[in-house]
């Protein structure tokens, strides 16, 4: 495969155009680290931003940020840090599940609209993206957003370009808004002996009035762990935790963790350390699972239910997100039918399958029907009609071309 | 401002059209005489009226997609329409198109205090779904000021704000799901309890559309545990520069408040004749910065705000000490439209937003634009996100002056996107700021929008006429330009 590394907008719109005239589609990137979250792109040529890179402007006083977006992710949080600032949707470290040498860059980060645990009090990658200039597939340099915290003016585009995988356009330069971080921290740990007990005691902790920043559970030998999150200034974080251990004391065995060790444990939670310690990794087959939060406990007994024959403890899972976010390792492409049938009846979401060999097997994405599939189909040609940009990801061009044209990764 | 001229074919069958449309729907959902069309004429932003078609209020999902899908067959237009508070016309009605009311669809179908959502239906008010959860301590944080009135359907189509924006963001960072009606007549479910979308976030893009991209038939938003107390400070200063730096020196402090709202001089003053909320007549410029959350946060927070207040040069300083007081402090910023009523026969509200640090600079253009439409203009600000609220004072029967107001107010827009900020912070595009769209965007940046819009609704049947200046057919916005063997840059590697 070819590769191209532009470092200026004007060479990505001159690839972009010779694309177009030519037909030829383009297998768009970062730094790649983001493969296993979708199929191979139908591509001879390979477009990376990654040499597109560094930070434009910085005002930390207007809490915005200008990056173009082959910058490293690791170097955006480095530079916030030392402004005491940070990306409030805290992107997760996948670098140990995922088996990639960087965590990837700012442009994938959003581009695969990836949040961490604060997700659940401070919003997902899409709602910091204040505006953005990118190159469509259509070869025309266009811009949307602006550079402000409050704006309605034209269609909110950022929301389309966050989760869209480089099926629309190549990001340049993008816009972000960040906050401050917050003084210190404390997690709450209460482990209970079942899923249905932890999650109810994540649900308390977050009807109380103690703005939790994270609501985690996790299994181990011990027992089931919900941890709760309570992040802000000292004499509150303090304060919170009181009035939280109070509440939940009666529901479990209740530990505190202060602040180092709990942003380890965060840390640990949005990196899926309990799967790496384990042995798991993309490479035996990763589910990301969205749902109705109170469903979790209904969700992991239909999979075990379902996985019974094998005899095992159950289905290896990390929740995140007060029980909206799960993760499953260890069941690979073949369970997809069982996941994805177990989600439908205990009431929807979405059930995203990640691997490391995603040779069209199943398609990654939830699968799009009807109305909603066409409409999704409409809006990627609205941006890019020859099907340029990643084609064949997210299921938009799948008739279009067999699987046997896609490049190998 | 005009409206996109009438096309005669489709007033000649208007009868005809009437009787199709009761046949879709129950007979006494359309409104077809004048009387009571009249309530339809115009919404918020009354300076401007006009009578539409037909009017259509539909009760189910169905028959919403039932009339959209006969409309697209017969390429009738169709302006959806909630409370019809818009600030910027974006339900005023089209004469050849029908007016899709959803005020029947007022009832909250879910209260799901488990996972904080409430389901309600688009024509329920916002202020209605934090009275449906208030009793159990939740409420719902957008609170955009018409929220007695406004819709929570209609707050999805503007993407609306509110005073707590900073903290809590706007509708579009607190809906979980939204029921919609295509244009082709297809009901689609996005979103629901579950976070984020595995495909394009059709949700996010549709919320702040205007009504050109779909109806919202349903929708789930997020409500959040009501802070255990709320507490605001109320600071004066001799200018609003140093008002400005103050907001900034907060904000980089790491202290994000609630709110922080900000007056000047003739808004405070025109407040205070109103409502005698205790503000200082002689401060050039007035904060009002509120702090939420558990007490003990509140009560630090606000000693570290004081002291920053103080050490920027405020001339006076009142922190609530009750309820009460904490409410009168509101009092005078929440009633600035009305007290600027009190002084002026009309006004214009304008809703640019701008850079925070360009607030000086913005204030100093302003005066001297005043000067030049000789028209008076006092300004409320959301301080913590840069959005400005210049309200302009005028007459409007005195000949020339609304014109005059109107150029005003559009100088002011073009000096906020001049600073590098935009036309509508909160407010919408809609008919109000259509033919300054080209201020903000390039004419290929509106071409990619209108390409979108395409998408959903290729004939342009659509609310039709709002927010986009020119409008281009879709076949020639889908048509590639490629020019052969004209590349320039042949040093760049090709493929």
């Amino acid at each position: 495969m070819t590769i191209s590394k532009p470092h200026h907008t004007e060479a990505v719109t001159e690839l972009l155009t010779s694309a177009v005239e030519t037909e030829q589609p383009l297998y768009l990137s970062g730094r790649g680290t983001k493969s296993a979250y979708h199929e191979p792109a139908v591509s001879a040529h390979h477009l990376s931003m990654s040499d597109y890179s560094g930070i434009i402007t910085y005002e930390p006083e207007e809490l915005v940020i200008d990056i173009k977006s082959g910058t490293p992710l690791e170097e955006v949080e480095a530079a916030l840090a030392e402004k005491n600032q940070m990306l409030a949707f805290e992107p997760p470290d996948m670098r140990h599940i995922l088996k990639t040498d960087t965590k990837g860059t700012i442009g994938g980060v959003m581009a695969a609209n990836l949040s961490g645990p604060r997700r659940i009090s401070a919003g997902a990658a899409r709602d910091y993206l204040l505006g953005f200039e990118a190159v469509s597939g259509r070869s025309g340099l266009f811009k949307s957003g602006s550079r402000v915290m409050k704006n309605v003016t034209g269609y909110d585009l950022s929301k389309l370009m966050c989760g869209s995988f480089g099926t629309l356009a190549v990001m340049t330069d993008i816009t972000l808004k960040v906050l401050p971080r917050p003084e210190t921290e404390a997690t709450i740990m209460v482990t209970s002996s079942s899923v249905k007990q932890a999650q109810q005691i994540l649900a308390s902790a977050f009807m109380m009035a103690t703005e939790p920043s994270g609501g985690a559970i996790i299994a181990d030998d011990n027992g089931v762990h919900a941890y709760i999150r309570l992040e802000g200034v000292g004499v509150s974080v303090n304060d919170r935790a009181q009035a939280m251990s109070s509440a939940l004391e009666s529901l479990g065995s209740l530990q505190l963790i202060s602040a180092d060790s709990s942003q380890q444990l965060w840390s640990d939670i949005g990196s899926l350390k309990c799967f790496t310690q384990s042995g798991y990794s993309v490479e035996q087959g990763l589910w990301k699972v969205s749902l109705t939060p109170d469903r979790l406990p209904d969700f992991i007994d239909g999979l075990n239910a379902q996985k019974s024959g094998a005899g095992s403890s159950g289905v290896p899972f990390s929740a995140d997100w007060a029980g909206g976010l799960v993760w499953l390792a260890g069941l690979n492409a073949e369970q997809a039918g069982t996941v994805r049938s177990v989600l439908s009846e205990v009431g929807g979401g979405h059930a995203h399958y990640l691997s490391s060999e995603n040779e069209g097997v199943i398609q990654p994405f939830q699968p799009q029907t009807g109305a909603h599939l066409a409409l999704s189909r409409r809006i990627k040609e609205a941006f890019d009609p020859l099907h340029i940009l990643n084609r064949g990801v997210m299921g938009l061009s799948d008739d279009m071309y067999s699987d046997s044209d896609r490049a190998p990764r | 401002m005009q409206l996109p001229e009438p096309d005669s074919a489709i007033l000649e069958n208007r009868d005809f059209i009437i009787s199709e449309l009761r046949q879709i729907v129950p007979s006494d959902c359309v409104l077809a005489d004048e009387k009571s069309m009249s309530a339809y004429d115009t919404d918020g932003l009354s300076a401007y009226r006009n009578q539409p078609l037909v009017v259509v209020l539909p009760e189910t999902s169905q028959q919403v997609a039932d009339v959209m899908r006969w409309a697209r067959e017969h390429k009738v237009k169709i302006v959806p329409r909630g409370a019809g508070t818009s600030l910027s016309g974006g339900a005023i009605p089209l004469s050849d198109g029908i007016l899709l009311g959803l005020g029947k669809f007022n009832a909250i179908t879910e209260i799901d205090y488990q996972n904080r959502a409430v389901t309600a239906q688009p024509g329920v008010t916002n202020l209605a779904i934090t009275q449906a959860v208030q009793d159990e301590g939740f409420y719902y944080a957008p609170d955009p000021s018409s929220q007695i009135a406004c819709s929570i359907g209609g707050n999805i189509a503007e993407n609306s704000g509110g005073v707590h924006c900073l903290k809590y963001g706007l509708t579009t960072n607190n809906v979980l799901g939204i029921e919609m009606v295509t244009m082709d007549g297809d009901i689609l479910r996005i979103g629901g309890k579950h976070l984020d979308s595995d495909g394009f976030d059709i949700m996010g893009v549709m919320t702040g559309s205007e009504g050109l991209l779909g109806v919202v038939t349903e929708v789930t938003v997020r409500i959040l545990r009501k802070p255990a107390s709320q507490r605001a400070v109320l600071v004066g200063f001799d200018s609003v520069t140093k008002a400005g730096e103050a907001v900034s020196t907060v904000i980089a402090s790491g202290i994000i408040p609630a709110g922080m709202e900000m007056m000047d001089g003739p808004a405070i003053n025109a407040a205070e004749d109103f409502v005698q909320a205790g503000y200082p007549r002689d401060a050039a410029a007035l904060l009002i910065v509120e702090l939420d959350g558990p007490e003990v946060e509140v009560d630090f927070l606000l000693e570290r705000v004081s002291e920053l207040m103080t050490g920027s040069g405020a001339t006076s300083l009142r922190v609530s000490q009750s309820e009460e007081e904490r409410n009168q402090f509101w009092a005078g910023r929440k009633s600035a439209f009305p007290a600027v009523g009190r002084i002026s026969p009309d006004y214009l509200c304008m809703d640019g937003t701008i850079p925070r640090k360009a607030l000086p600079e913005m204030l100093t253009r302003m005066a001297s634009m005043s000067q030049k439409y000789g028209l008076r203009v006092a300004n409320v600000f959301h301080a913590g996100d840069g959005n400005l609220h210049p309200l302009i004072l005028f007459d409007a029967n005195q000949p020339g002056e609304l014109e005059r107001a109107e150029e005003f107010g559009a100088d002011i827009l073009r000096n906020c996107v001049e600073l590098g900020g935009v036309l509508t912070g909160e407010h919408g595009v809609g008919v109000e700021k259509r033919d300054l769209m080209g201020e903000m965007f390039s004419s290929d940046d509106l071409k990619q929008q209108q390409r979108l819009k395409c998408a959903f609704d290729p004939n342009h049947l659509l609310n039709p006429g709002k927010v986009f200046p020119v409008l281009h057919r879709c076949a020639e916005l889908g048509r590639l330009h490629v020019h052969h063997g004209k590349l320039p840059h042949p040093d760049i590697p090709r493929l």
